[in-house]
């Protein structure tokens, strides 16, 4: 599931860069959250991507929004759910997703791996 | 209407926009998550699981003693009858390990004095599966006198002479309870539970800073998760408290109970006397009422889950408060036989309560507020058809983006409750991309609720609940994508966008199973029914109109709508679309409105649609509606 630790190091750094934890401040108390079904093997970056929501996405740089993509597409193909296995969206499409979804103010607190999770679903073309 | 073209755009469009109304699951489970046998587990006496559980009586463990003596005595008269030896096994199930041999003995002598009777294994007393219940017991020093100062708060009757009565047997049990007390903790004494025994929680403030201290991916149990990089329940069993502040952990890595049927039950007499805190650095409320800071924001949290019992079967949460967790107040896994009963479950910052594959499962009196998603989730209820295997009843959930919200909540029965001042009631689907097994949703009950007011705004920058899920402003109850599912005798009223919606979730949503070839089969939302609901009237009478009563998104087959009284002219119900099919129709097929897909469609998050435009008010207040 986890990568080498290069990119473990990267992703890691890509959360903190987006205040996701580790980097203490006001959401410190989410550098530790993870859901119970979440991978949480390695620096807790993936947890934190789990638990990131769009105000952090919007205010992240775009290599941030990359690195998150990647891990919230790690999460989410873990497979260990039957309807699940082997989902995964390409991370273009899952960034265009959340950019979209992420724009509205009502968006603030979502939950990116939800929207993630509902991006799998095939949006009509 | 039947526009028969429309069809596939229809149901694409529907199924993507419907996902908006679910709660996204994946929160859930934490493994690739099993249904449990719903079977009793006969290996030790009484059976775990195999039924609904009873949460105990707190009776003073000193006295249980004499008492099974004395039933003993009047048992032992004429012929043991069955169940007076059913009955007899309860008690000594409910001795401590040192109370049964004497009670044997005692049945010993009985029967030589009388000279008739059964011996004791002949009423199955020394069955080697038979447990015995210790009662063990955290408290802290200011117990008694909080538990003093609450009932000094409190009416038990409205006599005044059988309230101090009432009130001296609630001390009497608890100075008992204090004799016994060996932990200043709850897990720890969880921790020293076997099969069969009782944790009793006396009243005080329980921050837990063991378990609190207790490490987030614990080196420890590193090489613990699964293929998938999820943590296993050998993860769980081995770092209980990594995610915890109180785990109940109830089988051996081999599957043997080692800790079934064990209850944890506050003393106090109500919820708020034990307060088990996950906040960081909140303080002692003192004995306090009402312990819902109704407006205030959710502050930082130790831990993800306040209580959970992993296959702990036949596991009771009794009586206490569980508040400010960065998940969930409460929590169930692969558990059969689990009772919920009288819980204050606040600022669970996902969910208040979470059941997930949890089979004979009970949630009642208890109430949920806060929660940033669901207050109450039976999720991936086992699809138990005709079987009901989650009852929540009497509970009140308020103040949470959705009351009540169940991806594959299968045969749940919600009956008596009050969900009100939510942004949504009650939700139920079948979207199982994320994770739940036991696709279709179908088969709830939902009756003899009061659902109104649910126009909380949990979306604006003033929203002090703030949501993680989209769920609109302004609904009752919603079911995206269902089948077989009753709503009866409901009193659905203020809701100032929908009563109820009725939406379908086609295949190609649910990939369940993945990717099949006729992407567009529609599996869901047929056979719905929806009777004898009193919408837009309070209690009293009062007119309280909901924006439109009863809508339907007019995809699936066999959906009725029948006996739903309302306060238009002749008891009418506002309905969109203005005509729901009754229960005699036939042919009963409704094939989409494009125009209603539309609206869906703008505000799905993830559709090509632009979730902004002007047409999608879902995330804001409705306007109050106005009268008939």
């Amino acid at each position: 599931v986890i990568g080498g630790a290069r990119r473990l190091g990267a992703a890691a750094l890509a959360i903190c860069a987006l205040g996701l934890g580790a980097c203490g401040g006001g959401q410190a108390d989410k550098s530790e959250r993870f859901l119970p079904g979440n991978p949480r093997t390695g620096a807790g970056a993936l947890s934190g991507a789990a638990q990131a929501d769009c105000r952090q996405w919007n205010d992240a740089s775009f290599r941030q929004r990359q690195a998150t993509v990647e891990q919230l597409a790690r999460i989410s193909n873990r497979g260990n759910y039957p309807g699940q296995r082997g989902a995964k969206l390409p991370d273009d499409e899952a960034y265009d997703v959340l950019e979209r979804a992420c724009k509205p103010d009502y968006a603030a607190h979502f939950r990116l791996f939800k929207l993630y999770t509902r991006a799998l679903l095939p949006a009509p073309r | 209407m039947k526009r028969v073209g429309h069809v596939l755009l229809v149901v694409a469009l529907v199924g993507v926009c419907a996902t908006i109304f679910a709660t996204p699951s994946f929160a859930h489970g934490e493994r690739e998550p099993i249904f449990v046998n719903p079977a009793p587990d006969t290996s030790i006496h009484p059976v775990a699981g195999g039924d609904f559980v009873q949460r105990r009586a707190l009776t003073d463990p000193f006295r249980r003693l004499k008492r099974f003596r004395r039933y003993a005595r009047s048992a032992w008269r004429g012929r043991v009858t069955g169940a007076e030896r059913a009955n007899l096994r309860g008690r000594y199930a409910r001795l401590s390990p040192s109370q049964q041999p004497k009670a044997r003995r005692y049945l010993r002598r009985l029967r030589r004095k009388r000279g008739k009777g059964p011996t004791s294994a002949q009423v199955g007393l020394t069955d080697p599966k038979m447990t015995a219940e210790r009662t063990i017991v955290a408290c802290h020093d200011d117990s008694m006198s909080r538990l003093r100062q609450s009932l000094a708060d409190q009416r038990l009757s409205p006599s005044r002479r059988r309230d101090r009565k009432l009130k001296r047997i609630v001390i009497a049990r608890n100075k008992s309870f204090k004799k016994l007390c060996r932990y200043d903790e709850i897990q720890p004494a969880v921790e020293q539970a076997n099969n069969g025994d009782t944790v009793v929680i006396m009243p005080g403030f329980y921050t837990e800073p063991t378990a609190a201290k207790q490490p987030h991916n614990d080196p420890d149990c590193r090489g613990l998760v699964d293929d998938a990089g999820a943590p296993s329940y050998a993860y769980h069993f081995k770092c209980p408290n990594d995610l915890n502040l109180v785990a109940l952990i109830g089988k051996n890595l081999e599957g043997r109970c080692i800790r079934c049927n064990v209850q944890i039950i506050g003393s106090g007499k109500r919820p708020q006397d034990v307060i088990i805190e996950g906040g960081k650095g909140v303080r002692d409320p003192g004995v306090k009422r009402d312990l819902f800071d109704e407006g205030k924001r959710p502050v930082p949290t130790t831990k993800e889950v306040g209580v959970t019992a992993e296959r702990a079967d036949g596991a009771v949460f009794a009586n206490f408060t569980a508040r400010n967790f960065s998940e969930y107040g409460v929590y169930s896994i692969e558990t059969d036989g689990m009772t919920f009963d009288a819980l204050k479950l606040f600022y669970g910052q996902e969910y208040g309560h979470l059941s997930f594959v949890t089979d004979h499962n009970t949630l009642q009196n208890s109430e949920a507020a806060g929660s940033a998603d669901a207050g109450l989730y039976p999720g991936a209820a086992p699809p138990s058809r005709p079987r009901i295997n989650t009852i929540l009843r009497r509970n009140v959930s308020h103040h949470n983006a959705i009351g009540l919200s169940g991806t594959m909540g299968s045969n749940v029965r919600t009956v008596d409750n009050v969900f009100r001042h939510n942004s949504t009631g009650i939700v139920h689907d079948s979207l199982g991309q994320a994770g739940h097994p036991g696709f279709p949703q179908n088969s709830a009950v939902i009756e003899r609720n009061r659902i109104y007011s649910n126009n909380f705004d949990t979306y604006s920058d003033k929203a002090w609940v703030q949501s993680t899920v989209p769920a609109p402003i302004g609904a009752g109850i919603i079911f995206a994508g269902g089948n077989d599912n009753r709503v009866r005798g409901n009193r659905i009223y203020d809701n100032w966008k929908w009563g109820t919606m009725l939406i379908s979730v086609p295949d190609v949503i649910t990939r369940d199973p993945p990717r099949i070839p006729n992407e567009l089969k529609l599996s869901t939302s047929h056979r719905n029914l929806y009777e004898g609901n009193i919408m837009g009237i309070a209690p009293g009478g009062a007119e309280k109109p909901n924006g439109v009563d009863l809508r339907w998104d007019e995809l699936g087959q066999g959906n009725c709508w029948e006996s739903n009284r309302g306060p238009g002219p002749g008891g009418s119900v506002r309905t969109d679309p203005p005509h729901l099919p009754n229960c005699a129709a036939s042919p009963n097929i409704g094939t989409g409105d494009a125009v209603k897909e539309r609206e869906l469609l703008d505000c799905g998050l993830l559709s090509t649609g632009d979730s902004s435009a002007a047409t999608c008010d879902w995330f804001r207040t409705p306007p109050r509606p106005g009268p008939r």
